[in-house]
């Protein structure tokens, strides 16, 4: 599904280019779920945003699913990834000017989704994460576990292919983290590809495979049960 | 996904209220101003339009030629003129001849009035032109002499609840006139203007009206000729064939040159300031569309650039919405399409709300630019066109830096929190305050030079005791008769200071005569235009003119063959000393008529200092004082100069004597100085309006600078929590948050200076005398427009300087 080939990411301010991701090659197979560790800085949050297309590598290939992505341009990458690809933040990055039902309707929206299609999708993703009641309530009206839910629920309406998710935990008590990994972990078994980065053991216990960074660099790749992360 | 959009819209606009209240006064007042400059330019526009036949009418205009004063258009043409054209060029349509005489009594019954307000023409007058009947025949109301076509409210006025048609109206000099039609009162926009008109044939039974009908003599030109053409693209062809047809009927080459066109009828109400002798009704200049046009354009801006502005102050709150919707799949397109249908749904808002305010100040607007223009009948198609373009274009201008700006922001760095880069005060911002201010100081500037100028020209002196200066008309020869026993009456009443009797008055609001004027042995080809007042020997007196050597006329007798020059015309004449030498002026030409065929010589027995005669915008040219009695021209006036105190007993007076020497005419009297105002009228309404702009202007830029120094002290809420943290004073606080701006608006100044300093001078040129630029109107404009973004801005930084450090610092 994904494969990076030698991926570099710099910055450069005046002449002095700073590496933040250096010579990176990486496979992802469809149906897997992928842990991105690594101390604050590592290059994680890059990495993973140019999984999802917001950012492109300064050298380097990047292919989904046999796509040259690091040959498009930005209207295609929009493109590709609207379709494919639902973002999860640690803020949840809701819009604080639109209802619950409002938010998740936007990527709709943007595809273009007939409208009476767009109802029963909307009906239906709020049903499964059993918030209907809250759906016209703005973001600030809900507790954070739920802001993030919502914010999930709006990334999979368009039901992607894979799901890309910062700290998605982060901002949340232990008792919603956990809510939000079952989630996770229901959706990779139906099939859909996560890469998540988290700072908690805990977290990365549900996925099958972690990746670890520092300094831009991958250091290890291995299977959970290899790294040896005890589950529950 | 419109809905979406203007769903975000408007719940942004209702959380950021302060915010939105700004933009929007900014937007009403900018619209509202251009809506309200936009409704006068199109009324102007729509001058004359509503003849069918506009475009293929033309009116003929006469110039001559002098090398003195160049060239001078003359709307009056011989009479003959228009049937031969007709009759001679197919391409002719149809003629029509128009003729303004003296004013004369009309009365019905018991209602009688003093009717200076008609027109004498002919049946072809409704085939080209159209004014609308109520009742009548258009081909038959004006074939028969002594028929009269009035309008409603002449009709109402003459014969009130009564039947006009058919009766008849008592007319002085044309006899009992038969209405024979009522037209509809004419639009308010029609250059010709008449309260009736009289059947051309009425003029026939008068002996001495003769010759004007039938002379080519330009002596005798006395009537308008407008042509309708069969295509208007014949025009000219047929202006090129003129010159030698008039010289054909001419005949003799004695005839000054003369040439002639064609005015389109469109072209009559706009460029005829050039053009004497012509009836027009409220003309207008285009010169003034173009700087309405222009000052509604950038009060627009101005509005425009306010919303730029805040809509930017913004931009980090909405960069995040950006970051997220770039995330969730929206297309840098659709982006821009939310932030434009956004400004749209604003602009519109603020366009509804202008129309509101428009209806409001309309009543003070027409008053102001002496118009009765409706905001519904104004609302035809081309203006509802305007309106909507208008709208589309603010709203586009305006939402285009937040779409362009915002939409190309990168989704990863604004969902970082990279933003900050975003909340400086970027450059861009900075130039569209400096922009506004530039534009604010300029129109300030403008509106304190025109102000000096006026008061200039109001209280320069103008060589001549202009005060408590009475003019009486004098309306008939009963009059002219007795003029001198009417002065002795009237000097018998101590508050009458001085009487005078002259052709025409300094600063005459009509035209004043011309004459050819050489010395008494020089060949006439030499000769110097100049012009010529009538006088008797109490004029010196009564206007405080001074004689700069010689003397004033004796009043014994002799005086008809001495003149009085002005240093001017001794310059012009080329005399060191003129007095005692002869002044030749070859023939009668005076505009006016009056012929006389004898060269006039006379003895130069005085010189007068210069005076103005003529209004500031001219320079002082050579004139001549005759005595009354003359070849050229009759008095016409009695200048009274009288004390200031209880002037309505001397008025009182004075009409008493009038009166009675002339029954049959109302008494007719205006103050000279009021009537010399006159001339400036339009530069003064230019000024006010300029005045009214600039305030409008600096009104809405401050609305901006006060968004942009909302924004700014809350993004330094934290460093000014921390400098009081440290001990800074609410004043060096103050000072900080004030300077930036304090800053740009200086900038603005510099530049607007020299702006200001070439544009205005550029308007003064109009003004043979004029005032120079004090530097303190630069700095009076730059200290008010410091002082009033200072006053802004200080409220913001106030605010924040006063605001409590830990509240500031536990948001982090
Ligand atoms: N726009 C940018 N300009 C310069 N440096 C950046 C920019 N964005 C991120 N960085 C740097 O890149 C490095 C990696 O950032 P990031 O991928 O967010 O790390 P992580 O998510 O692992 O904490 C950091 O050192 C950060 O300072
Ligand atoms: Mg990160």
């Amino acid at each position: 599904m994904i494969r990076l080939k030698n991926i570099f990411k710099y910055y450069s301010n005046k002449f002095v280019k700073t590496y933040v991701l250096q010579d990176n090659s990486l496979e992802i197979r469809e149906g897997e779920f992928v842990t991105i560790m690594g101390p604050s800085g590592a290059g994680k949050s890059t990495l993973l945003h140019i999984m999802g297309m917001l950012d492109s590598p300064s050298s380097g290939e990047y292919y989904f699913y046999g796509e040259p992505v690091h040959r498009l341009g930005e209207k295609q990458r929009t493109e590709l990834h609207k379709r494919r690809i639902g973002f999860v933040f640690q803020s949840y990055h809701l819009i604080d000017e639109l209802t619950v039902y409002e938010n998740l309707e936007t990527p709709l929206l943007y595809q273009k989704v007939k409208a009476g299609e767009r109802k029963s999708m909307v009906a239906e993703i709020l049903d499964r994460f059993h918030m209907a009641a809250k759906k016209d309530l703005f973001p600030q009206q809900l507790s954070g576990g739920q802001q993030q839910l919502a914010a999930i629920a709006r990334a999979l309406i368009i039901q992607p292919k894979l799901i890309l998710a910062d700290e998605p935990t982060g901002n949340l008590n232990s008792r919603q983290g956990e809510e939000i990994m079952q989630v996770f972990k229901q959706l990779n078994e139906a099939g859909t590809t996560i890469v998540q980065v988290t700072h908690s053991e805990r977290n990365a216990a549900y996925s099958e495979r972690i990746i670890h960074l520092l300094d831009g660099r991958i250091v290890e790749d291995a299977p959970v049960s290899l790294v040896g992360v005890a589950g529950e | 996904m419109l809905g979406n959009y203007f769903k975000i819209a408007i719940r942004n606009l209702l959380k950021h209220r302060g915010y939105t209240l700004i933009n929007i006064l900014g937007l009403v007042a900018g619209l509202a101003c251009c809506i309200l400059i936009l409704l006068y330019v199109l009324d102007e526009l729509r001058f004359d339009a509503f003849h069918a036949k506009a475009g293929r009418i033309f009116r003929v205009v006469e110039v001559r030629s002098t090398p003195d004063r160049g060239d001078q258009h003359n709307a009056r043409s011989v009479a003959p003129l228009g049937p031969a054209i007709e009759a001679e060029f197919p391409e002719v349509a149809a003629s029509v001849r128009m003729l303004q005489l003296f004013r004369v009594t009309m009365q019905f019954r018991g209602n009688r009035f003093y009717e200076g307000d008609y027109l004498l023409s002919e049946p072809s007058f409704f085939k080209i032109f159209d004014f609308e009947f109520l009742r009548g025949n258009p081909e038959t109301a004006l074939a028969e002499p002594r028929s009269v076509v009035l309008t409603e409210a002449a009709a109402r006025k003459y014969f009130g609840e009564e039947d006009p048609l058919g009766n008849t109206l008592r007319a002085e000099a044309f006899g009992d006139l038969k209405v024979t039609a009522i037209l509809k009162d004419l639009p308010p926009n029609s250059h010709l203007h008449f309260s009736m008109l009289i059947s051309f044939g009425s003029m026939e039974h008068i002996n001495w009206w003769a010759p004007f009908l039938n002379e080519w003599n330009p002596n005798y030109r006395t009537v308008i000729t407008y042509l309708l053409l069969q295509e208007p693209a014949a025009a000219p062809a047929l202006a090129a064939k003129l010159p030698a047809f008039l010289s054909k009927h001419r005949g003799e080459a004695d005839w000054p040159l003369k040439d002639l066109y064609l005015q389109p009828l469109r072209d009559i109400h706009f460029r005829s300031g050039h053009i004497a002798f012509e009836r027009n009704h409220n003309q207008g200049e285009i010169a003034y569309i173009y700087i309405f046009s222009a000052i509604a354009l950038l009060i627009v801006l101005i509005a425009g650039i306010n919303y730029m502005n805040l809509a930017a102050a913004r931009a980090l709150n909405r960069a995040r919405e950006v970051g997220v919707r770039k995330v969730v799949g929206a297309s840098r397109f659709q982006l821009a399409g939310q932030f434009l249908s956004e400004s749209l749904l604003l602009v519109a808002l603020a366009f509804l709300l202008a129309l509101f305010v428009v209806e409001l100040v309309l009543p003070f607007f027409n008053a102001f630019v002496g118009k009765q223009i409706t905001l519904g009948q104004a609302l035809q198609p081309e203006a509802i066109f305007t309106f909507l373009g208008l709208t589309v274009l603010v709203g586009l201008l305006s939402g285009s830096y937040p779409a362009f700006f915002l939409s190309r922001l990168q989704a990863v760095r604004v969902l970082k929190g990279g933003a900050e880069k975003l909340t400086r005060i970027s450059n861009l911002r900075r130039a569209l305050v400096v922009l506004q201010f530039i534009l604010s100081v300029v129109m300030m500037i403008a509106a304190l030079v025109v102000y000096q100028q006026m008061n200039y020209v109001r209280n320069k002196h103008l060589g001549f005791d202009r005060e408590h200066l009475m003019v009486i008309d004098i309306n008939s020869n009963n009059v002219r008769r007795h003029a001198e026993t009417m002065k002795a009456e009237m000097r018998r009443n101590p508050a009458v200071l001085a009487v005078s009797v002259t052709n025409r008055v300094p600063g005459d609001w009509k035209n004043i005569a011309t004459i050819d004027a050489l010395p008494g042995d020089a060949p006439s080809s030499t000769a110097h235009t100049m012009y010529l007042l009538a006088v008797d020997r109490e004029f010196v007196e009564t206007y405080g003119v001074r004689l700069a050597a010689g003397e004033n006329f004796s009043g014994r007798g002799g005086d008809s063959l001495s003149v009085l020059i002005n240093e001017a015309a001794a310059r012009a004449l080329g005399w060191e000393n003129p007095l005692g030498k002869e002044i030749r002026i070859p023939r009668a030409d005076l505009e006016g008529g009056g012929s006389s065929k004898a060269d006039f010589r006379a003895r130069v027995i005085g010189v007068v200092e210069d005076f103005h005669f003529k209004s500031l915008y001219e320079k002082i040219e050579p004139l001549v004082l005759a005595w009354q009695d003359n070849p050229f021209d009759r008095i016409d006036y009695f200048s009274v100069k009288v004390r200031g105190t209880n002037l309505a007993a001397t008025l009182d007076f004075l009409r008493e004597i009038g009166e009675r020497f002339d029954p049959d005419h109302p008494f007719e009297y205006n103050f000279l100085d009021e009537r010399l105002n006159d001339f400036y009228r339009r530069d003064q309404k230019l000024g006010q309006l300029f005045g009214i702009a600039a305030l409008l202007a600096i009104f809405i830029a401050c609305m901006g600078l006060f968004g942009l120094a909302a924004f700014m002290a809350g993004q330094r809420t934290k460093e000014i929590g921390i400098r009081k943290a440290l001990g800074a004073t609410v004043a060096s606080l103050i000072a900080l948050l004030s300077k930036d701006f304090a800053k740009l608006v200086l900038i603005a100044n510099l530049i607007a200076w020299p702006l200001a300093w070439y544009v205005m001078n550029r308007w003064l040129e109009d003004f043979a005398y004029r005032i120079e630029i004090g530097w303190w109107v630069f700095a009076l404009a730059g200290a008010l427009a410091l002082l009033i973004a200072l006053l802004t801005v200080s409220y913001q930084a106030i605010k924040a300087a006063l605001a409590n450090p830990v509240e500031a610092l536990r948001y982090e």
